[in-house]
């Protein structure tokens, strides 16, 4: 009965708008109720040769980031988890700060710091080399592909770090042993066997760029650099919107992301053969690094600067009253202008409200979906808990931006009118959400030895108190985190929020986007910055209850 | 009510002390879903124990010992079969009778113990009070002083405000000792409960699972795979084999009359023999087999009625043996002794005896001795080992030779 339960509501949430996204393609109409079914909306498409450029940017500018992603994650764990370098504590909180900074603010940042004429590049190589030097700084595929490196490192590090640090420390001893030399048992050995998780981390890596919209729409559109997620957008702003072709769009970008996905799955499936991470709880012993500590804590520093540069940035623009380079005729035009207008001209607190409501409402409604789902999938397991563990992990494959336009079909005529409301963003985020809510609780879960709850029952408890004296409280660590970590969604989720949010119901990102897109940069920066303060708050509440440790097993 | 109360009266004077049936189990079956077809991890088992016993099971891993008692506790439905507590029926499979685990008054040791981490010592032991149902519920005062008289009863007083995670393994083991009697239950359910501990803290806790429970004098059913501890606690035991009871009786009768070679080499046989039945039972009860793996003849005493050439096994216990150099002048020749000639292979010193593995009689046999009859022992020396057939037992081959070594060695 539960299960069944479970499965009804899990198909209810998750198969409407993917129905509604491939149905778009084949449909001309305004809404999925109206108009004709034809297949010419994929034959306009595929006729127009921009379609192919789109997707050929999308898979060079996913391509090259996940592989320079995945390499300076490569380094950055290497040298946090396996040397004895300098400054290694640093580096670490670095890559949660930058993990929690907001998607959309660090774009931002990049413009300025990457982007044409005035930015921060551009200013520093005219100081360097006279006025008529080159200007590298521009919009384009080579910008973006560094923003949204340096965007997912943090992310990936988490992916791969610990793969690096917890590998068994006998078989780099047995190459030592052997005669191999430190660099050697590195190439030879720690690599190889960590490659399978690398791979697994560029292939994700490769999702979350296909994906992005922030990059894409901040740096690539003003490059002209068409792409499949800007397009999507860019079909539902013409006038009437085409629908039409942005689901056919949406559905290829999905199709993208479900193939290599598929692939991610094989990769971490054949990774477990590995064994690379053994429960015998002995460390790896650090490399001593000798006189070359400083040198490369100072590289990882470096890098870990990288991270932080957007921030600074915005730090700094907010200060500013209109943006210029820094120089120390702009420091004398210091202000609160910006953070007064951020609060009283624009919609910020509202949209703040928005968010703790969003955030705290779809937080909750996932964590008590996935903890029941959860509990279903590992501890009657069956084939209808494998059901669930299947449609519960769907939404996987639908990227943010899809899935906004999806729930915008699908109830944009519900019965109850909940389009315009703060209803249709927390289905949207429930949705999204629903694959990392499980990840938590069914970890969780599984961590929890069955005896536990038989020893309830054999005490006389029935299967509800069971849940409340036994379950819910073991397993508070894990709820709580993925409820905060949803929570965190509702301040830097852009895409998912993208068509969702209307007068009234703008949400954090979406006022950062807006303020962004009116070009009132300062206020933008300003509003930025209150967010960070925000969401580092959160992110500490998360550290301190253990959260993060959890951040790998959430992908 | 009168009607009632002459019920319960009838089921008193029927019943005298130890011998009213406190559990019946009729025809249990259960099956798990395999690759293919289902796998029936507990066939047609039926059984009954009576209030104030403990009941063993005891069996190699995988027997169905522990479904049968899950099947019990209700934490696994059975296929078929009907399960009665406490002249309650719990679960019947013709009529569809199954009461959930929690409504069953059954308590419960688990293997990992199962203490709750969030909770304290104390509250791990009142929750049993706490979720009885709605009528028979206790006001704060009672709970307290029934958790109390637990902790007392496992001398943890001290320990009751601790955090359930600062306990030892022994001292958790206790606790969720105190947690299934607690409430009082008809039936207690000891599945392993001593398998992870350390073996010296073992061998006291087999002290004072029997100290409670005859205290307590409540109906226990201990689960195990270890012999030792089966013949240590039981008032009577059933030895389990791939799903099915193959002997059952008090420690002593299944520990000297094995009836299977299964059940003697489980219990401690070290030596199964397999062969064929040359003779019929002499006046004495003995019997000649013709042994498969050298052809040798041993005697011993016939104990299953076959016919003669049925297969058969042998069972020698180590200690039954007496082991002496070949160059020791031999012993008058007595017909009731099997004198089995062969080469010492290995020797170990055991504290209080010596253990040696003899190649003889086709294969390798062990044989215990005192330490002063292995003094002149050296490996590689043909030696002459005595097996007095009254002690040698003749029992059906259930088992495959190799099968039967196996757990010989094991046990």
């Amino acid at each position: 009965m539960l299960a069944l339960a479970t499965l009804l509501v899990a198909v209810a949430l998750v198969i409407p708008p993917v129905l509604a996204i491939v149905y778009s393609g084949f449909h001309d109409g305004i809404t999925l109720w109206e108009g004709t079914n034809t297949l010419d909306i994929y034959k306009t498409l595929l006729a127009e040769p921009i379609t192919y450029r789109a997707a050929a940017n999308t898979a060079v500018f996913a391509t090259a980031s996940a592989l320079l992603s995945v390499t300076l994650a490569t380094v950055l764990g290497l040298i946090i988890g396996r040397t004895d370098a300098v400054m290694r504590r640093v580096l670490f909180f670095a890559m949660i700060a930058g993990f929690a900074t907001p998607v959309i603010m660090q774009t931002m940042g990049w413009t300025l710091i990457l982007g044409p004429s005035d930015s921060l590049l551009n200013a520093a190589i005219r100081g360097l080399f006279g006025p008529n030097a080159p200007a590298p700084g521009g919009y384009s595929m080579a910008t973006a592909v560094f923003a949204q490196s340096v965007i997912v490192v943090p992310a990936m590090y988490f992916i791969v770090a610990p793969g690096l640090a917890n590998m068994d420390p006998y078989l780099e001893e047995a190459a030592s042993m052997a005669g191999a030399r430190q660099s050697r048992i590195l190439w030879r050995v720690t690599l190889p066997l960590a490659a399978p998780s690398l791979l697994a981390a560029a292939l994700l890596s490769f999702v979350f760029a296909a994906e992005a919209f922030e990059v894409p729409a901040l740096i690539a559109l003003p490059g002209k650099i068409p792409m499949l997620s800007t397009d999507i957008f860019l079909k539902t702003q013409e006038t009437p919107a085409d629908y039409s072709e942005a689901g056919a769009i949406a559905t290829i970008l999905m199709v993208l992301v479900a193939v290599i996905l598929a692939f991610y799955q094989r990769v971490t499936l054949n990774s477990r053969r590995f064994a690379v991470v053994s429960g015998k709880g002995k460390a790896t012993i650090p490399w001593n690094l000798g006189g070359w500590r400083w040198p490369v804590g100072l590289i990882g520093l470096v890098m870990a600067t990288m991270v932080f540069l957007p921030t600074l940035t915005l730090l700094y623009t907010s200060f500013i009253r209109s943006y210029v380079p820094p120089s120390p005729a702009a420091f004398r035009t210091l202000t609160f202008e910006h953070y007064v207008n951020a609060f009283q001209h624009s919609q910020l607190l509202e949209a703040m409200w928005t968010s703790f409501l969003l955030g705290v409402t779809s937080g909750a409604c996932v964590m008590f979906l996935t903890v029941i789902a959860g509990w279903v999938v590992v501890r009657r397991g069956k084939r209808a808990g494998r059901i669930i563990d299947q449609v519960a992990s769907l939404p996987l494959v639908i990227p943010a931006i899809v899935l906004s336009l999806a729930v915008l079909r699908v109830y944009i005529r519900f019965p109850i009118l909940i389009y315009g409301t703060v209803w249709i963003l927390v289905l949207a985020f429930v949705i999204h959400y629903l694959p990392i809510g499980m990840r938590f609780t069914v970890a969780g879960m599984v961590a929890l030895h069955p005896e536990l709850e038989e020893a309830a029952s054999m005490a006389g408890a029935s299967l509800p108190r069971i849940a409340r004296r036994v379950l819910v409280p073991l397993l508070r660590i894990s709820l709580v985190s993925g409820f905060l970590w949803i929570g965190l969604a509702s301040l830097q989720q852009l895409p998912l929020a993208l068509f969702l949010g209307a007068a009234g119901t703008t949400v954090v990102p979406l006022e950062m986007w807006s303020l962004w897109q009116n070009g009132t940069l300062g206020d933008a920066a300003a509003s930025a910055m209150v967010v960070v303060v925000a969401v580092l708050a959160l992110v500490g509440v998360l550290y301190r209850v253990g959260g993060l440790r959890d951040v790998r097993t959430a992908y | 009510m009168p009607r009632q109360s002459n019920a319960r009266d009838a089921a008193l004077t029927a019943a005298g002390p130890g011998q009213e049936v406190l559990l019946s189990v009729e025809g249990l079956t259960k099956r798990f879903p395999g690759e293919g077809r289902p796998v029936t991890a507990v066939n047609d088992i039926s059984f009954s124990i009576r209030r104030g016993e403990l009941f063993t099971f005891v069996g190699p891993s995988g027997c169905g010992k522990s479904t049968t008692l899950r099947c019990i506790a209700g934490l696994e439905r059975p296929d078929e079969g009907r399960i009665v507590v406490a002249g309650r029926t719990v679960f019947d499979s013709s009529v569809g009778v199954f009461v959930p685990p929690h409504d069953r008054g059954i308590g419960m040791v688990f293997q990992t113990y199962a203490i709750w981490p969030h909770m304290s010592a104390f509250e791990n032991v009142a929750f049993p009070l706490r979720e009885s149902r709605r009528r028979d519920r206790r006001s704060r005062q009672e709970i307290d002083a029934a958790v109390r008289e637990a902790f007392e009863l496992i001398r943890m007083t001290h320990l009751m405000k601790r955090r359930a995670t600062q306990l030892s393994g022994g001292e958790q083991q206790r606790l969720a000792f105190a947690r299934a009697i607690v409430g009082r239950p008809n039936l207690l359910l000891l599945d392993e409960p001593l398998s992870n501990l350390d073996a010296r803290l073992r061998d006291r806790m087999k002290f004072e699972v029997k100290r409670l429970q005859h205290q307590l004098q409540i109906t226990t059913l201990f689960v195990t795979h270890d012999q030792s501890e089966a013949l240590a606690l039981s008032d009577e035991l059933a030895v389990f084999d791939r799903g099915r009871i193959v002997q059952r009786g008090t420690p002593r009768q299944v520990y000297s009359a094995p009836e299977t070679a299964f059940v003697a080499s489980f219990l401690g046989a070290a030596n199964v023999l397999v062969g064929t039945l040359l003779s019929e039972r002499d006046a004495d009860g003995l019997a000649t087999v013709r042994l498969s793996a050298d052809g040798g003849n041993l005697c011993g005493r016939l104990v299953v009625d076959v016919p003669v050439g049925s297969d058969v096994a042998a069972c020698i216990r180590a200690e039954d043996c007496t082991i002496e150099h070949e160059n020791d002048s031999p012993v008058a020749s007595d017909p009731a002794v099997n004198v089995i000639p062969g080469r010492l292979l290995s020797s170990a010193y055991q504290g209080t005896a010596v253990d040696h593995i003899v190649e003889a009689l086709g294969g390798e046999i062990r044989v215990r001795s005192t330490i002063s009859a292995a003094a002149g022992l050296n490996l590689g020396d043909r030696v002459r080992v005595s097996a007095p057939a009254g002690n040698c037992r003749l029992v059906a081959a259930d088992v495959p030779a190799e099968t039967a070594a196996a757990l010989a060695g094991l046990a």
